[in-house]
């Protein structure tokens, strides 16, 4: 029995000093491919890019540098000629040339499932020029290509051609500085580094992603010293966090914003009952008193336990097109009742407010808090939060008024939303402009600015449209940005990024 | 014999159609799965696209069809979600629930018919007093509860158990290897609770119950040691009925394993079916469900069978 | 000396509703190869004077004085597992309704065949089927072999009343003691079963402890008749003088029950009124309510008073 007692000691010594050098790191979600166009979805993003390289990359402020491209011109508005890094090789020994560039971008581009064709739909065409040069053309001249491209991971041709996508799906080969080990979908991602990576080799050997999705879950690995570091601190658990000594807590500030739309097309709007008949939400100074009479200051503190930065605009920051001129204006309920009254609306209107319930940190509580508010200005709110699925199923067919919504610049480029959200939905642009916001000086400057190649031009462009569609217009109403909350082992460096990104090339111990 | 298990495979075919209809059926009218695979700008070409690769521009019937079609092959065709073959996918996890399912029930077997014999024999005894106080906590208890409880006080506070996730595994389950099994310990603590309790309860019950029959005072005028009448004689009796409820228990565990696999992030079907009725992955959830019912219908006819053995009075 | 001997025994209940005293102070003995009637009503105790012998009461039962001697040796001193070795081995009981005696899940074989390992560890598995076997011809089982495999819910009540009967005789027992072995069968098979009974008792010179409620029965078959009322013996003597001569009231009344083939009365003679409850038994004789001849006197319990080789407890008859 004694002896017995030994060996079992001894094996757990000896199991625990093997993954010593293992990092840990739990995430709120796990990956669903290893396959990188199949969905564009965050985690699985986040996951493949230590697999795969892109031609450009984003560093921890979405500023794009060079990764398999060393070198760019754009020599006429719509022609890119990029130049390729030599002496890359892939996880197989395979060497990277342009023909491997080819093949990816003709895979994501016509590949029936994949994820990724409106990212790269102003790509027109792509050729090989050399083995190291590589040839696009987009449709227009199209300012923010290279943030498009930090999407598409390299394959390799030679692996992946003729193989059927459910290979392709489980056996990731790129030449990022992490290869795939073991994945046990739901259980967890073991990489390991692969030394001949052409930013070196990588400090963490071997790395272990583990979903763990139940918030509670997630809180004890870190406090128990199971995982190293956690992204996605529940709110309710900051200060539990804060207070352990053998952890350090990261507040980074995220792209995502929080907004609210409301119906501003039909007179006959389904879910509002007016007592003047008409749609309350046509008008702008109804609108303008909606955004007047949201506590956000409240919301972030009680809702958000202050882990939230109130928006006055599009975007953070961080995203090219943010105004530092605008200034969110305080709430003020007096106003609001004002302008209802002015309106037509002295005593409000009742309306229904739509929200997801399990998408966007804290949705149907803010949505609550929002209804609350509002109130206070006589206007009644219902809110009706539903699982994402029926959610976004009711909001496609437009079976709504006035609805809480998330969106992440996640390009970087203010464009993303203006083109999504802001302009008129046509056959070109504004498929997530629920709410029917159309104005035509507004769409003139979109369109215009998505050709401008110069910056400097480009921003005023990009400013101007969104002075108009929000401050003037009041186009929908900015809540505010998420931020991501993080916790990791005080013998841990660790940077966050602002795309949400866990890059474990970035991580070291001390 | 022959007749009987030819009957039995009937109506479990039966059962499978019935309820792979009722699911595809209710997952049909559930929303729309595309919705949460494209992002909110997708173009409207982009979702009828989607909508077109995955079939689901289809009516419902030629959507059945196609599936029942695909059946026949052994397909179920592929997660809206993953771009597997569902089929797989399920199988995949299934191990790890069956060995949590597996595992607590053996578990609150091996404790909960002991204790309950035991707080029967002197059901006002102080130690029958006790195990009845725990064996009410067991009952009443909720699960993540149970689960949240152990995680805080044996990883958290005292560091000595994983708080999550599966160990080792070595020829498809973890029980074999140390790691393995420090992980299973919680787990299973907190999945069993409950059964653990009813057992306790019912066998307690059911040999009070027995042991007050005529035939047990006689077999005590007989001279059967007290031994051998409480573990055979009156333990036989008591058995049939309890077979019985674990039989339709062990159905209960598995669908447990749902809230138990997401606390201790388990990799198993439950965390991948709670997912994937979120994410209207319909492939994945009838593959499970219909794996499911393959599994209820082969307990069933064990537990059936396994009664003949016992009761005598019934056979096949 | 005798087989068995119960000195003042006394078994009581401890219940909610009071102190149920089932066996109030009780005497009688038994000699080897006799066979005795406990006979009365339902709830006089006659069933629980049987299960004191083996020490069979259960909670909220305890026997609380007496002596139960057997053999020389004064039963109720002794430890569980000495009390395990004497039952089903040298005393034995059949009890009364077969339907519920027998193991339902395990067969008729097994059942018989580990009464005799139990007592006999020694005894190959094969021997004690035989002797099974053999029994159970003896009981008159059709198709003995057969029914060694068969279980209980396949047999008709009166076969499984000889499996009970051949059980207990399975290890030559010195006493058996019948509790209303006969009263849940049907009257053809009465007859066959007492026969039985009577007839391996002298066979295997076996004392027999005949509990009954029906006079008829123990008139036929005992030697000896203890008449019990209220958790007492009211008069207890040779059969012939308690049959053809009752002296206490009460035992007057039971054989006046018997129906006699020129009575020519239409109705049968039942005495009158009901047992009094355990729990509110009357000043004085229990039986003072239902008597023809009490008085005054009988407020006083009757003091033991022996006539020739009979004993009575009765204030009205009179020594001489």
């Amino acid at each position: 029995m004694k002896k017995l007692l030994i060996v079992l000691a001894a094996t757990a010594l000896l199991s625990s000093v093997c993954f010593a050098k293992d990092l840990k790191i739990g995430i709120a979600s796990g990956a669903l491919a290893m396959d990188p166009y199949y969905q564009n979805e965050t985690t699985t993003n986040s996951i493949l890019s230590n697999i795969f390289d892109s031609l450009i990359s984003f560093d921890k402020d979405i500023k794009t540098k060079p990764s398999l491209a060393v070198s760019w011109a754009n020599p006429e508005p719509t022609v890119w000629i990029l130049k390729l890094r030599k002496g890359v090789k892939f996880h197989n020994g395979n060497n990277f040339n342009a023909d491997d560039v080819i093949f990816s971008f003709d895979r994501v581009k016509n590949w029936d499932k994949s994820g990724f064709k409106s990212t790269v739909a102003m790509i027109e065409s792509f050729s090989k020029i050399d083995d190291f040069t590589v040839k696009f053309v987009t449709k227009k001249p199209f300012p923010i290509l290279l943030r498009k491209l930090t999407y598409v991971g390299i394959l390799d041709k030679e692996t992946v051609e003729g193989k059927s996508n459910e290979w392709i799906t489980l056996n990731p080969v790129g030449t990022g500085p992490y290869k795939l080990v073991t994945w046990r979908k739901g259980d967890l991602i073991k990489l390991t580094a692969y030394n001949d990576h052409w930013r070196g080799k990588p400090e963490i050997e071997n790395v272990v992603f583990r979903p763990l999705t139940n918030n509670a879950t997630r809180v004890a690995a870190i406090l128990s010293g199971e995982v190293d570091i956690i992204n996605r601190v529940p709110v309710v658990d900051v200060a539990r966090v804060r207070r352990n000594d053998k952890l350090n807590f990261f507040v980074k500030p995220g792209l995502r914003l929080i907004f609210l739309q409301m119906d501003q097309f039909r007179e006959d709007s389904p879910h509002i009952k007016s007592p003047t008949g008409k749609n309350p939400f046509l008008d702008v100074r109804v609108r303008k008193a909606l955004f007047y009479g949201i506590n956000e200051d409240a919301i972030v503190k009680y809702v958000m336990k202050d882990f939230a930065i109130p928006a006055a605009q599009f975007s953070p920051s961080v995203v090219f097109g943010y105004d530092p001129s605008i200034e969110r204006e305080k709430y003020d309920p007096k106003k609001a009742k004002e302008l209802l009254a002015e309106a037509g609306y002295p005593n409000g209107f009742e309306v229904q407010l739509d929200s997801p319930n399990n998408r966007y940190i804290n949705d149907s509580q803010i949505a609550q808090a929002v209804a609350a508010s509002l109130s206070k200005i006589g206007i009644k709110v219902t809110v009706n939060a539903t699982p994402k699925s029926t959610f976004w199923a009711e909001n496609r067919k437009l079976n709504t008024s006035f609805f809480l919504m998330g969106w992440a610049s996640a390009d970087g480029d203010a464009s993303s939303i203006l083109d999504a959200i802001v302009h008129s939905y046509d056959t070109v642009k504004g498929f997530g402009n629920r709410g029917r916001f159309s104005n035509a000086e507004v769409d003139a400057l979109i369109d215009q600015s998505s050709a401008i190649m110069n910056p400097d031009e480009r921003l005023k462009y990009l400013q101007k449209a969104q002075k108009i569609a929000l401050t003037d217009l009041q186009c929908f109403i900015p809540l505010h940005y998420q931020v991501d909350l993080y916790a990791f082992g005080k013998t841990i460096n660790f940077e966050p990024r602002t795309d949400s990104r866990i890059w474990v090339f970035d991580i070291s111990t001390q | 014999m022959a007749k009987y298990i030819f009957n039995r495979l009937f109506h479990s075919v039966l059962v499978m159609f019935t309820i792979s209809f009722i699911v595809f059926f209710i997952m049909f009218k559930a929303g729309d799965p595309v919705e949460l695979m494209l992002p909110i700008d997708a173009t409207q070409q982009e979702v009828i696209e989607m909508k077109h690769a995955l079939g689901l521009d289809q009516s419902f019937i030629i959507q059945y069809g196609k599936f029942l079609e695909n059946v026949a092959q052994g397909n179920l065709g592929n997660s809206f979600r993953y771009g597997q073959p569902a089929l797989d996918i399920v199988i995949e996890r299934f191990p790890a629930t069956l060995e949590l399912s597996v595992l607590a029930m053996i578990f609150s077997i091996i404790l909960g018919i002991p204790l309950g014999i035991i707080s029967s024999l002197k059901p006002n005894s102080i130690l029958s007093r006790v195990i009845m106080f725990f064996s009410l906590i067991g009952i009443s208890v909720p699960v993540f509860w149970t689960g949240m409880i152990l995680v805080l006080i044996f990883s958290v506070v005292f560091g000595v158990l994983p708080s999550s996730g599966r160990g080792e595994v070595f020829l498809f389950t973890s029980a074999l290897t140390w790691d393995g099994i420090k992980h299973l310990i919680m787990p299973v603590i907190t999945l069993s609770a409950f059964q653990l309790a009813l057992i306790l309860r019912l066998t307690r019950t059911g040999m009070m119950e027995v042991l007050l029959q005529d035939y047990i005072k006689l077999a005590t005028a007989k001279g059967v040691p007290r031994r051998i009448i409480v573990y055979y004689h009156a333990l036989k009796n008591t058995l049939i009925p309890l077979i019985t409820v674990i039989g339709i228990q062990f159905g209960q565990l598995v669908a447990f394993t749902i809230i138990t696999e997401t606390i201790f992030a388990w990799p198993g079907t439950g965390k991948l079916i709670i997912d994937s009725i979120q994410n209207l992955d319909r492939p994945i959830v009838v593959a499970y469900l219909l794996c499911i019912s393959v599994i209820f219908v082969a307990i069933n006819f064990i537990v059936d069978v396994l009664y003949t053995f016992i009761d005598p009075r019934v056979r096949v | 000396m005798a087989l068995l001997e119960i000195n003042n025994l006394k078994t009581y209940f401890f219940t909610r509703n009071g102190v149920v005293k089932s066996v109030d102070g009780i005497d009688f003995s038994i000699e080897k190869g006799e066979i005795l009637g406990i006979v009365g009503e339902s709830g006089a105790g006659k069933s629980i004077t049987g299960f004191s012998i083996l020490n069979l009461i259960d909670d909220p039962g305890k026997i609380v004085a007496g002596e139960i001697i057997f053999n020389g040796i004064n039963l109720l001193t002794l430890s569980e597992e000495k009390l395990e070795k004497i039952r089903g081995n040298e005393i034995s009981m059949v009890f009364q309704d077969p339907q519920t005696s027998l193991n339902p899940v395990i067969s008729i074989g097994d059942q018989l065949i580990e009464t005799i390992l139990y007592h006999n560890k020694k005894v190959a598995k094969k021997d004690a089927r035989k002797t099974c076997l053999d029994i159970l011809k003896l009981v008159g089982m059709p198709a003995a072999e057969k029914r060694m495999g068969s279980y209980p819910h396949q047999l008709s009540g009166g076969m499984k009343q000889r499996v009970v009967i051949a059980m207990a005789l399975l290890n030559n027992p010195k006493l058996l003691i019948a509790d209303e072995p006969t009263t849940a069968l049907d009257v053809t098979i009465q007859a066959q079963i007492l026969y039985l009974m009577k007839k391996l008792s002298k066979d295997m010179n076996s004392s027999l402890i005949l509990i009954t409620h029906d006079i008829a029965v123990v008139s036929q078959l005992c030697d000896k008749i203890a008449v019990m009322y209220a958790g007492r013996i009211v008069e207890y003597g040779r059969k012939k003088d308690i049959i053809f001569n009752p002296m206490h009231p009460y035992t007057k009344g039971l054989v006046a029950c018997l129906p006699k083939l020129n009575d020519e009365n239409d109705r049968l003679y039942q005495i009158p009124g009901i047992m009094p409850s355990l729990l509110n038994l009357p000043e004085g004789c229990y039986f003072k309510n239902r008597c023809d001849y009490a008085d005054e006197e009988c407020n006083t319990y009757p003091e033991k008073k022996q006539i020739d080789k009979r004993i009575l407890f009765c204030h009205k008859v009179k020594e001489n």
